[in-house]
């Protein structure tokens, strides 16, 4: 049972700031994960601001320097069937492909995909955890075969979105517009991982909307591609997933971004693995430890060690696809 | 649960050991249910043993929903068979094939089936999937590459689906030729009224667009018993059948007294009443004078008795061809096909149906559903909502589903030849599909679902067998 709310259809994104400035008010794009949040209680609202008719969020335009301008109320549709972005973008392009269902495709936007609320049941479920300001996370005693094994710290939730690995993995950054003005954040330091903030989410501060998000230009010799491990075929979030951003020249590897999903309660930038792989040429000696690495500082709860093997096999079978392509 | 068998080396079965531990939750109900029938009934077994525990847990009620028990002690007892067929080095087929009972042995006395279709199922199923030659290219196809495919097979029989009375149905035939039918039975969704329109069709000659339908009115129709146990066809179909039969009767005694017949000289044709040895001597059933005066015939229709000493159930055989990413550990179910005996095929469409949607159910156990609680901490059910407890989408199904029907009408059942068909089918599908997962792989599942989080540890291991 959702309680009652008044709801505010914005024709401006300043009336939306100024409505987000008042009480509990919570914005609304696609609705697929507010509604979700109201129902389970994850929080009250009294008063939805709704941006969905904000015109200038939609669409998507080139970047005087020749990278892409994506407003945030694209829907994942958008943004898994734009020709541009399966051309030069071909990760984002996969990541959108694979998330939810065709039908919250059509409906969630890519602004809210970034922002969505995390999905450990405990944390959705009637349990006052850590997250919700509570004194504990019942994961860790509890049932925990989908959370994390990187980056957990009293929290132990996985960062739910698939577009954020491949976003991060092609050094996009958000643009933000609240009380105090814009600015834009790169995506790798938009997220709040628990040991900062363990309820928050992202750096958004209260009344602040994502607007949009801005890639740079793909680099030369760039290979990307997004891979996803789900329990079930579709409408799943990852048990395991990787972004990969490989740029090769004469063969050698000069530029690895890794970014896993499924794996940490923020997209999680594999450090060890991008080194190793960095000034080595993709053979199977390279893919085999590049896929090890992934994985060597990995701390499984109860339920979730079978993660460490699905992410190796996952990034080796990816990385051997790269370097067929 | 815990299984052991025993074997002879010519493939007959001699013992077969089970027991079970099942959670009731916090209240007497359904846990263990009928998980140990199969082990006693579904082959020639010598010497059996089963015992069945329910304990009480401090969580929610234990209930089943869809063939209570059978496709649980199917998961054992059909993977059992799979590795008992390796061990003695027979075709899998073969062994089910050397060990089919024409009694119930899980019944006391032994009293024999009216039908067994389990050997057709077997030899059709396997025939229409070609299971001999997929096994030889599997055999030979092993090697290089991390997607890995095998085949399975399973076979099944549920303890229900013959029906039972009570059940009562009213036909009316009207002076212009149409028809009413009232009955208390329920359509769930399972195409009962269809089926019921086609007795009546075939009964009277009627065309189905001349019938009309009314049912599960507590106010308008006769008492009937609910929608499950896959019985609703064999119950309430030979009550129909009765209650079209009763009109048949006394329209043909009108029209009898129109001709000047005896009414055992005459027969239903279309929408005219005609005699069998001189099919021009005939009348319209609009001008049958007794009918046009009162204007409408009433039959009534009960359901009889099943027949004594004999159990009627439905038998079916599945096989499946499924596709293990060695690297990941997601399968793909690439076909599966359903072959069953549930006596006469009423209707092919809502038979492939009801077998379209058994194996998408024995998916769901196979590949992507779970009840998952809190263990250890509050007990709470984890996955209570869409999301979290997975049913398979369209994209967990085959593309290649096929419904292959072994229509043999049982006589000796009921008088419309049909058993049920619905909840046998879901009882072979996820042991079909651990059983390819073992050909395609060799590491035997002995928990459901199949997904990563199982077979992942186990691949890792180069593992013969997952650790529950």
């Amino acid at each position: 049972m959702i309680s009652g709310f008044s709801y505010m259809k914005v024709k401006t994104i300043q009336d939306a700031v100024s409505g987000l400035a008042k009480g509990s008010a919570r914005i609304h794009a696609g609705g697929t994960d507010l509604l979700g949040c109201l129902q389970d209680h994850v929080f009250s609202s009294d008063m939805v601001v709704s941006i969905s008719g904000l015109k200038e969020l939609k669409g998507t335009r080139e970047t005087p320097e020749g990278g892409l301008s994506v407003g945030a109320l694209n829907t994942i549709t958008d943004i898994s069937e734009s020709p541009v972005i399966r051309d030069r973008y071909p990760a984002l392009a996969q990541a959108a492909a694979q998330v939810a269902s065709p039908q919250l495709r059509n409906q969630g936007t890519i602004g809210g995909n970034l922002c969505q609320k995390p999905r450990c049941w405990y944390y959705r479920g009637e349990f006052h955890c850590l997250r919700k300001g509570g004194d504990r996370c019942y994961a860790v005693a509890g049932e925990s075969y989908y959370h994390c094994i990187f980056g957990g710290d009293g929290c132990y939730i996985v960062h739910p979105s698939d577009t954020a690995p491949a976003l991060v993995a092609y050094g996009a950054a958000v643009n933000i517009i609240g009380p105090v003005g814009m600015r834009t954040v790169s995506l790798d330091h938009f997220y709040v991982s628990p040991s900062k903030d363990v309820t928050k989410e992202t750096v958004l501060e209260p009344g602040e909307i994502v607007t949009g998000i801005v890639l740079p230009p793909p680099v030369k010799g760039l290979k990307s591609s997004y891979r996803k491990v789900r329990a079930r075929r579709s409408w799943d979030f990852a048990l395991a997933g990787v972004a990969l951003s490989l740029q090769i020249s004469e063969g050698k590897v000069t530029n690895a971004r890794i970014v896993l999903s499924g794996a940490a309660p923020i997209p999680w930038l594999a450090f060890d693995a991008e080194k190793a792989l960095t000034g080595s040429i993709l053979d199977s000696d390279s893919i085999k430890r590049t896929a090890a690495l992934t994985v060597n500082r990995a701390l499984p709860l109860k339920h979730n060690a079978y993660k460490i093997p699905l992410f190796i096999g996952m990034i080796e079978e990816e990385l051997i696809n790269i370097s067929k392509a | 649960m815990r299984l052991k068998a025993g074997v002879k080396k010519d493939g007959t079965l001699t013992a077969l050991e089970f027991s079970c531990t099942a959670t009731g939750g916090a209240y007497p109900a359904g846990g263990t249910s009928l998980i140990d029938w199969l082990v006693r009934d579904l082959y020639l077994r010598p010497n059996v043993k089963t015992e069945m525990k329910d304990v009480y847990i401090n969580a929610g009620p234990a209930r089943p929903f869809r063939a209570p028990g059978h496709p649980q002690g199917a998961w054992a007892l059909e993977q059992m068979m799979d590795t008992l067929a390796q061990k003695i080095d027979m075709d899998p087929v073969a062994f089910r094939l050397r060990n089919v009972p024409s009694y119930s042995q899980g019944r006391a006395g032994n009293p024999p089936y009216t039908t067994t279709g389990l050997a057709e199922c077997l030899i059709e199923g396997a025939k229409a999937f070609g299971w001999e030659e997929a096994r030889t290219h599997i055999r030979k196809s092993k090697g290089e590459g991390h997607l890995k495919r095998g085949v399975g097979m399973a076979s099944g029989l549920w303890f229900a689906g013959g029906g039972n009375p009570p059940s009562t149905a009213v036909v009316k035939l009207f002076s212009d030729g149409s028809v009413n039918l009232n009955m208390g039975v329920s359509d769930i969704g399972t195409g009962t009224k269809t089926v019921m329109t086609m007795i009546v069709s075939e009964e009277l000659g009627v065309k189905p667009n001349m019938i009309q339908i009314e049912h599960a009115d507590t106010g308008t129709t006769q008492y009937a018993t609910p929608s499950g146990g896959s019985k609703t066809v064999p119950t309430d179909g030979p009550a129909v059948r009765a209650a079209a039969l009763s009109v048949k009767q006394q329209l043909l005694s009108f029209a009898a007294a129109d001709l000047k017949a005896d009414d055992m000289s005459l027969t239903l044709s279309g929408d005219e009443v005609v005699s069998v040895k001189d099919p021009s001597f005939k009348v319209k059933i609009r001008d049958v004078t007794g009918l046009k005066k009162r204007g409408v015939i009433v039959g009534v229709g009960y359901r009889g008795p099943n027949p004594e000493g004999k159990v009627v159930n439905p038998f079916a055989a599945q096989f499946c061809e499924v596709e293990v990413n060695i690297m990941t550990a997601e399968v793909r179910v690439i076909r599966l096909l359903g072959c069953h005996d549930s006596g006469r095929v009423m209707n092919r469409l809502t038979y492939d149906n009801q077998v379209f949607g058994g194996i998408t159910m024995g998916i769901g156990l196979a590949m992507t559903e779970a009840r998952i609680l809190d263990r250890g901490q509050t007990g709470k059910m984890m996955n209570r909502n869409w999301h979290d407890y997975k049913l398979p989408t369209s994209l967990d199904v085959p593309d290649e589903m096929i419904s292959l029907p072994i229509d043999k009408p049982d006589d000796a059942a009921n008088t419309i030849g049909a058993k049920g068909l619905g909840e046998p089918v879901t009882i072979p599908t996820a042991p079909a599909i651990a059983n390819a997962v073992y050909n395609a792989v060799g590491i035997r599942m002995t928990g459901t679902p199949i997904t990563p989080l199982r077979l992942c540890p186990a691949l890792e291991r180069g593992g013969k067998e997952e650790t529950p």
